[in-house]
């Protein structure tokens, strides 16, 4: 293991690779910015680059827009309240309100500093677990995954804000939309009502574009006078001290490990990610909390789960690559596609054959997050005048930004409609406190569960079989525990308010 | 009142998506087929709304109700104006192209929702060009995006 990770700091430290990388990190934090353009389409529009290079530079490079596209996303989550990448959509909901109370330098050095710590933890973790943790998630069948999403969709029941009936009720839609178009099984259009475009389906960006950006784009116009004197998201001096940040960050290291813990398990599994482990990571965060009444008002603990729990999904997520030569999310496909168009094969014995690529891989992601805080501290003051900027000239343009990410997903002009409806959608949804997220939940999940519910009725169709395989008995274990246990939470919490 | 409203919509959509689900064919090789998995989520979502309506139908208190569709507009004109423009911006970019449509979406939003001052229309004009120029050779030159080009450019 030594020698690996000497060879590679050999590999790594070399000046065209370094900067290589660097421009990686920061085209990764560029694009987590932007809502619409996730980090699988900046790794692809880098694969191209890498077909010159060398494949340790290569592979360094994509290393670097990964790590820097998971915490590019926090920017415009935190300053805002719009997820850049879903993988961010838990970071709204205590950064935002931070931002809001006046303090978005606090919420941006938080943020920063979690995806660093999120980051290394799970770069320990990818060196010393790899191979046991691709071993646990070769075990996964379709059982074991619905069951997975089934834990997943519980987490609703806590995300539900003030309303259990209204988060869950927002979950279901979630769930629907993702039903339109064509059957993923059999092919059969569905729900479509004879509009055309329907049948290929609702991109889930788009809702999450519509329901989280363009509805709170529209929020901000609800107060017209202030609106109209040019208000601005955050009145007032904006303090930025990275050290405090770094603090509050290591004061709660409990939060942090855990997230991490999360991040790199929900990584490792194929098809999972940070788009599920930042919502799950923030859920255990209130559960364990000794205040989940606070969660949501900005407060650090929620930032802190969110960002470490989104960021170590990267080394959980190269686990079964190094170990297995399998990709656990599409960004580690296209790093695998790139490895293999250079010649190098992926899969158990990539270890033995080509050590340097493994501890190039390893080094390189301890530098890329050593460059993603670099970049991020630097810029933090630019990215903060974005909260002086007036709504009068904010909203149309981020709108129109909204518009471009909508059409640069999949080139399709008719998207733009699903936005707009979305965005109206998302406003009423928000008016009238039903909570957001469990809508974007649905969307992610519902096909999964849906395919992996049906691909196991067919494979066999004894439905005992989710209660006797242990693993997908597990999951489903801990899904009524979660269920259990954010209800006697939001239980006490009543009870200790009326009590006061 | 609202709450109640989306109670109602939701208790409806679950109605047609049942009943339109009715409609799919059935799978001989497959159980649940593809009306199964939607008809759960339905069945949930009815109950649960029926619980929301009942819920703040007893809450309600119908005297206070207005639905004056002027007072409404007036506290949400903003709201009203963005959407209108985010449609039609939508709408005529097929025909006047991207970068037209985008310049008059954010150039008129910025207009009709900031200060009535005209030493910033300098500032206005000068973003919405960039916006709609930039992004649109940016993405064209660097990412091969076809936008819609707009009968005048064609």
């Amino acid at each position: 293991m030594i020698d690996m990770l000497i060879l590679g700091f050999e590999q790594i430290l070399n000046f065209n690779l370094l900067i290589n990388m660097f421009l990686g990190v920061l085209a990764g934090i560029i694009a987590g910015a932007i809502p619409g353009f996730t980090i699988t389409m900046a790794i692809i529009l880098t694969l191209p680059f890498t077909f010159a290079m060398s494949p340790t530079v290569g592979i360094a490079t994509m290393l670097g827009v990964f790590v820097g596209g998971l915490s590019g996303g926090l920017i415009t989550a935190a300053l805002l309240g719009i997820p850049g990448t879903p993988s961010a959509v838990a970071t709204t909901f205590d950064a935002f309100p931070m931002v809001k109370n006046g303090q978005p330098g606090r919420a941006l050095g938080i943020g920063i500093w979690a995806s660093f710590f999120g980051s290394l933890l799970s770069m320990i973790l990818l060196i010393t677990l790899a191979p046991q943790v691709a071993n646990l998630a070769m075990k996964i069948g379709p059982w074991e995954y619905f069951s997975l999403i089934v834990f997943a969709l519980t987490i609703i029941a806590s995300v539900t804000g003030d309303s259990v009936v209204k988060g869950l009720l927002a979950g279901l839609l979630g769930l629907l939309i993702a039903t339109i178009g064509l059957d993923p099984m059999s092919g059969t259009a569905r729900f479509t009502f004879g509009i055309g475009f329907l049948e290929a389906g609702v991109p889930f960006l788009t809702v999450l574009i519509g329901i989280f950006a363009v509805s709170r784009l529209l929020t901000e116009l609800e107060n017209k006078e202030e609106v109209k004197q040019g208000e601005k998201l955050v009145t007032g001096k904006i303090k930025f001290e990275i050290f405090t940040s770094l603090k509050e960050v290591l004061g709660q290291p409990i939060n942090l490990i855990r997230s991490s813990l999360l991040g790199a398990l929900i990584g490792a599994i194929p098809g999972a990610g940070a788009s599920i482990a930042n919502i799950l990571a923030y859920d255990q965060a209130k559960k364990g909390s000794k205040h989940p009444d606070k969660f949501g008002t900005g407060i650090p603990d929620g930032i802190i789960a969110s960002e470490s729990g989104n960021n170590s999904t990267a080394g959980g997520g190269l686990i079964p690559m190094i170990a297995l030569g399998i990709p656990g999310s599409a960004v580690s496909a296209v790093m695998l596609a790139a490895l293999q168009i250079h010649g190098i094969n992926p899969g158990p014995m990539l270890i033995i054959n080509n050590p340097e690529i493994v501890g190039t891989i390893f080094v390189g992601f301890f530098i890329a997050t050593i460059f993603m805080l670099l970049i991020q501290f630097s810029g933090a003051r630019l990215f903060l005048k974005i909260t002086h900027i007036p709504k009068y000239i904010l909203v149309p343009t981020v709108m129109a930004l909204c518009v471009i990410g909508s059409y640069l997903l999949n080139n399709r002009y008719s998207d733009l409609y699903i936005l707009f409806v979305m965005g109206i959608i998302g406003y009423f949804l928000k008016k009238y406190n039903f909570s957001l997220a469990p809508v974007i939940l649905g969307v992610i999940l519902g096909p999964i569960a849906e395919t992996n519910l049906r691909r196991s009725m067919m494979t066999s169709p004894d439905w005992t079989l989710f209660f006797t395989r242990p693993i997908s008995l597990g999951f489903l274990i801990l899904g009524l525990l979660s269920i259990m246990y954010s209800i006697w939470q939001s239980y006490s919490v009543k009870k200790k308010s009326n009590g006061i | 009142m609202g709450e109640l409203i989306l109670g109602i919509i939701f208790f409806l959509l679950s109605l047609i998506i049942f009943f339109q689900a009715g409609s799919l064919p059935d799978s001989s090789y497959e159980p649940l087929g593809p009306a199964g998995f939607p008809r759960i989520i339905v069945l949930l979502m009815g109950i649960l709304s029926f619980f929301l309506i009942v819920k703040k139908i007893r809450s309600i208190d119908f005297d206070k109700i207005n639905l004056n569709f002027r007072t409404i507009y007036k506290k949400y004109k903003l709201i009203f104006v963005t959407l209108i423009n985010f449609l039609f911006y939508i709408l005529i970019m097929r025909f006047i192209g991207f970068r037209i449509s985008t310049f008059l979406f954010v150039f008129i939003t910025q207009l009709l929702l900031g200060p009535r001052d005209k030493k910033k229309y300098l500032l206005i004009s000068i973003i919405a060009l960039v916006i709609s120029l930039g992004s649109y050779y940016f993405f064209q030159n660097y990412l091969g995006v076809i936008f819609p080009t707009g009968i005048f450019f064609e």
